[in-house]
């Protein structure tokens, strides 16, 4: 098997139900290491159960999940997901690998328009939405993973924070391996390959 | 940043916008020191007309005698020694129950086998009368170590159970955020259990203290435990010493108050310094 064929990620006849609910059938995708990926689709089709499912924190019913076994991923929560009790700066420094955590982190945040002290030093409590989405957004990047996974992640941003924001995503996933799902069309996504979920009616 | 871009709903500004006739008389704390005079005095009016009513002083003494008996005993030896005697047992016991129970309730909680095994131990402590364990313990160990011992077992139960719910109550979103994150232990322990744990373990102390002072204080009594505060009340109880037995109560229920208030400082100086210390790191 080559290299980049073992690197990649393979999801094969994956099934998952909650109770009766059956959220997944038979689904099978293959992600090719380092490739951009978007998978769409209407709300409650199963794509954040697939993105949890990727992020090991659920197992399939049925079905094998290889090559996310051993990489670190980071993910991207559809909700923010940050620590109540640590500032913004700590929230992306504590992901942050080695040394010098609270100077990656505070680059991050800067290039997402929250370099401001304030802004660094404020409390969850303290940020708008859009500065919490910005943040958790830095959290995902400054983990330095292998597998990068985004649960709708312009949510809630202005036009002007989005596209800096895709912006800054571009440059630090370039060589990373990233699984983005959305409903919507945002500039994030618009040199993905594109994989599209239809509504499931199991 | 553009000030509309935060939310000002977190950090509230001083509200200038009371309106004339809702604007308080008087400052807060005068108010409140007010409010303890009149609820005090009423309740010292009472018990004076309980005393005039009643009559016998070896039954119910008067405010006035039990304040001459307790101004008698303070500058005594006896006194100190059986104060700081009682003080030490008991905190002594608060603090080894403390620690027992929340090290039980984290084992318990990650290992389930022993949130079972706690589980009849915990409910048989709650549902014993405390002088059952009292007379118990007196057959197994010195009169020294009962109150130690009773004390112990008031604030188990009490901080086992409120650390185990503030646990259960972590929130899974952030512990799925530690799992993606390869949070290190000391990170789970600080980010995690710790904010999740600190409201319920900080009720549970200030609630166990009073237990295990009521339940040491009757230990020593009932054991009559040399230089104690319950030795004396024992000691007054036999000679009908009325006035020293409500002097005695006095004392104890002012050290309760001056105990509890100890204990919410350091509760939440605790807090202040794991936040401080572990923040981020």
């Amino acid at each position: 098997m080559p290299e980049s064929e073992n690197r990649s990620v393979i999801l094969d006849s994956v099934c998952k139900s909650f109770g009766e609910k059956i959220v997944l059938k038979n689904f099978s995708l293959k992600i090719p290491y380092g490739s951009k990926t978007v998978i769409k689709g209407p709300s409650g089709c199963g794509k954040t159960t697939l993105l949890r499912i990727l992020a090991g924190l659920i197992f399939p019913d049925h079905g094998t999940v290889t090559g996310t076994q051993g990489k670190k991923t980071a993910v991207l929560f559809q909700e923010d997901r940050l620590f109540p009790t640590l500032t913004a700066l700590e929230n992306v420094s504590a992901v942050v690998p080695g040394n010098s955590k609270k100077e990656v982190a505070a680059k991050i945040l800067t290039e997402l328009g929250l370099g401001d002290p304030e802004n660094l030093n404020s409390y969850p409590a303290q940020l708008s939405g859009g500065m919490k989405r910005r943040c958790a957004i830095a959290r995902a990047l400054a983990y330095d993973a292998d597998i990068v996974l985004l649960d709708e992640a312009l949510k809630g941003l202005d036009a002007e924070n989005a596209e800096n924001c895709a912006r800054v995503i571009h440059s630090y996933t370039a060589d990373k391996t990233v699984v983005s799902v959305t409903h919507l069309d945002t500039s994030l996504e618009k040199d993905y390959q594109k994989v599209v979920m239809p509504m499931n009616t199991f | 940043m553009r000030s509309a871009d935060r939310n000002t709903g977190a950090n509230p500004s001083p509200d200038n916008t009371l309106k004339k006739w809702e604007k308080p008389h008087l400052p807060k704390p005068v108010t409140a020191v007010f409010s303890a005079v009149v609820t005090f005095s009423v309740w010292i009016l009472i018990w004076q007309i309980a005393y005039a009513n009643i009559g016998i002083s070896f039954i119910f003494p008067s405010p006035y005698q039990v304040v001459v008996e307790l101004l008698r005993l303070l500058p005594q030896k006896k006194f100190i020694i059986s104060v700081t005697g009682s003080m030490l047992r008991v905190i002594l016991g608060y603090l080894i129950g403390i620690a027992a129970s929340v090290a039980a309730s984290f084992a318990s909680h990650f290992f389930l086998p022993l949130k079972i095994f706690f589980s009849p131990f915990v409910k048989i402590v709650r549902a014993t009368p405390v002088a059952s364990f009292i007379l118990i313990c007196v057959l197994w160990m010195p009169s020294e170590a009962v109150p130690v011992f009773i004390a112990f077992l008031m604030v188990f139960p009490v901080v086992y159970e409120n650390t185990l719910t503030g646990l259960s109550e972590t929130p899974v979103e952030l512990k799925e955020v530690a799992s993606v994150y390869g949070f290190s232990r000391r990170q789970k322990l600080t980010l995690l259990y710790i904010p999740s744990v600190a409201p319920y373990f900080a009720s549970a102390c200030t609630t166990s203290l009073g237990l295990a002072w009521k339940a040491g204080i009757s230990a020593e009594v009932l054991c009559v435990t040399r230089d104690s505060i319950g030795y004396y009340i024992y000691i007054s109880k036999q000679y009908f010493e009325t006035a020293s037995l409500f002097a005695w109560t006095v004392a104890i229920i002012v050290l309760s108050v001056l105990l509890e208030l100890a204990i919410k400082k350091s509760v939440g100086a605790l807090q202040r310094a794991v936040r401080r210390k572990y923040a981020g790191k």
